[in-house]
């Protein structure tokens, strides 16, 4: 019977081609697998820096990392790097006790952007001087938006597509 | 009982857009049942018209193998909305990636999303080119067969499917191609016979014919996608404990209802098609109960695209 032959064929492929590909590992997507400081550290000085690392290198574009202190304010300094599977942002000399958060947002290999969030204590009051407030949040309204430009390339599609209509109906008549 | 007349059958094959968004929700409850770190949202919706377009692209350019004609404004509409979807979906991914609302992607970051690689403006490219097609055929006397169309659905098809996860993989991409390239035609014919095919006649020189080769599109499509999710699942328990797991699930479930109803329809329909029974709205309601189906699985491969394994 020619579909029992086919469902004969399409287990043997199955079968084989399990067979060839078990052993390859999976293709996951990227996670965090450690951080300094590790999470819930109860630290009785600030480190000079936070160094997230992932399970495989990330995309170095677009990566984002701050540090909220207990106070509301930011206190890492300058911008989040790249280098290969960790991601580090430079940190102020730390001010209040009290928990920091680290917020992070990068882009896996894959291109899918993975966030979230690591925690640390500080036990012992620091001298440091906070950054801006992390409630005030400056940034993003840089350049030009791409909205327009998107809107206007839809509304050329469908207008030339109109055309397409309005000339070939002429055409036929 | 009339026939149906073109506007019912665009209205019909039109109709499985949002089949597929239900697809789409369906993989993101299940992807957040599963606590993925990265589920399927409002997002996806222009990947969903973007698939949808490809995937009837497809289907309309093979339509000559099958001893039918497609219509060229047929294509070069759908290949408009292709485009334009194409490049929505490239502004959502960009506002995606930089974390930001779609309203406030800056032109500076947008090109420097697409720098890293632009699946997404492939596939407008592709699209532009299928509007040049029907253009080309409907207005003035060159004729450039409508396969080529075929051709720039599928090029624009894989560009977009091996583009996230399948990409950082050494045989993924080319499992991920074969996979899409397989269930696009399967499902992509189908809608093009019911937006394509007149009277009796018609169904019964095209049915039999796309009857003997959808299994061979099954055949492609079942290994792969098997392999495919075991590559990213690794073990049989993800498979009910990952959102990523519950999608495949859902997938598979789809694609054997999918076989029991083409199974169906070759014991009876393919018979009374060929020797000219049962009336062509008869053939429309059998089709645009499969195609419901495949639009379900379809928004179901949308979300597991974006989901995180």
């Amino acid at each position: 019977m020619r579909s029992r032959g086919l469902a004969a064929t399409v287990l043997a492929l199955l079968l084989a081609l399990v067979g060839v590909v078990f052993a390859a590992s999976a293709a996951a997507h990227s996670g965090l697998t450690s951080s300094v400081p590790a999470q819930d550290a109860q630290l009785t000085s600030g480190p000079a820096e936070v160094v997230l690392t992932f399970n495989e290198p990330l995309q170095e574009q677009f990566a984002v990392m701050t540090v909220v202190g207990p106070d509301g304010n930011y206190w890492h300094d300058g911008t989040a790097v790249v280098d290969g599977p960790r991601v580090r942002v430079a940190l102020r000399p730390l001010g209040p006790v009290g928990a920091y958060t680290v917020n992070y947002r990068v882009t896996s290999a894959d291109g899918h952007p993975v966030e979230g969030q690591r925690r640390f204590t500080l036990t012992v009051v620091g001298t440091g001087t906070p950054g801006t407030s992390a409630s005030e949040d400056s940034g993003s309204g840089d350049g030009v938006p791409v909205w327009p430009f998107i809107i206007g390339a839809v509304v050329v599609i469908a207008a030339g597509v109109g055309a397409m209509f309005v000339l070939s109906r002429r055409r036929k008549s | 009982m009339t026939p149906a007349d073109g506007r019912t059958r665009a209205l019909l094959v039109v109709a499985c857009v949002p089949v597929m968004a239900v697809g789409l929700v369906a993989a993101r409850l299940s992807g957040a049942a599963g606590g993925a770190a990265d589920t399927a949202g409002a997002g996806s919706l222009p990947a969903v018209v973007t698939l949808a377009a490809a995937v009837l692209l497809i289907g309309l350019g093979t339509l000559p193998a099958l001893g039918a004609a497609p219509s060229p404004m047929a294509v070069g509409v759908v290949g408009g909305v292709w485009a334009a979807a194409s490049l929505v979906a490239a502004w959502a991914r960009a506002a995606d990636q930089v974390g930001v609302g779609v309203g406030e992607v800056a032109l500076g970051q947008f090109s420097e999303v697409m720098r890293h690689g632009a699946p997404d403006l492939v596939a407008a490219t592709c699209a532009l080119a299928v509007i040049g097609w029907a253009c080309a055929d409907l207005i003035t006397d060159t004729s450039v067969p409508v396969q080529s169309v075929a051709v720039l659905g599928g090029v624009g098809l894989v560009a977009v499917a091996i583009s996230a996860h399948p990409g950082t993989h050494a045989v993924m991409p080319v499992l991920v191609a074969v996979h899409a390239l397989a269930a696009a035609w399967w499902c992509g014919t189908l809608a093009a016979l019911v937006l394509s095919v007149r009277g009796r006649s018609g169904w019964a020189r095209s049915l039999p014919r796309f009857s003997e080769l959808a299994p061979w599109a099954v055949l492609a499509l079942v290994p792969t996608g098997v392999v495919s999710a075991i590559i990213e699942l690794g073990s049989v328990s993800s498979l009910f404990t990952t959102g990523y797991g519950l999608i495949v699930v859902g997938k598979s479930v789809g694609l054997g209802l999918l076989v029991a109803i083409a199974a169906r329809h070759r014991r009876r329909w393919v018979p009374d098609a060929a020797r000219h029974r049962g009336t062509e709205n008869q053939a429309i309601r059998r089709a645009a109960t499969q195609l419901a189906v495949m639009a379900v699985v379809l928004g179901l491969a949308v979300g597991l695209s974006v989901t995180a394994p």
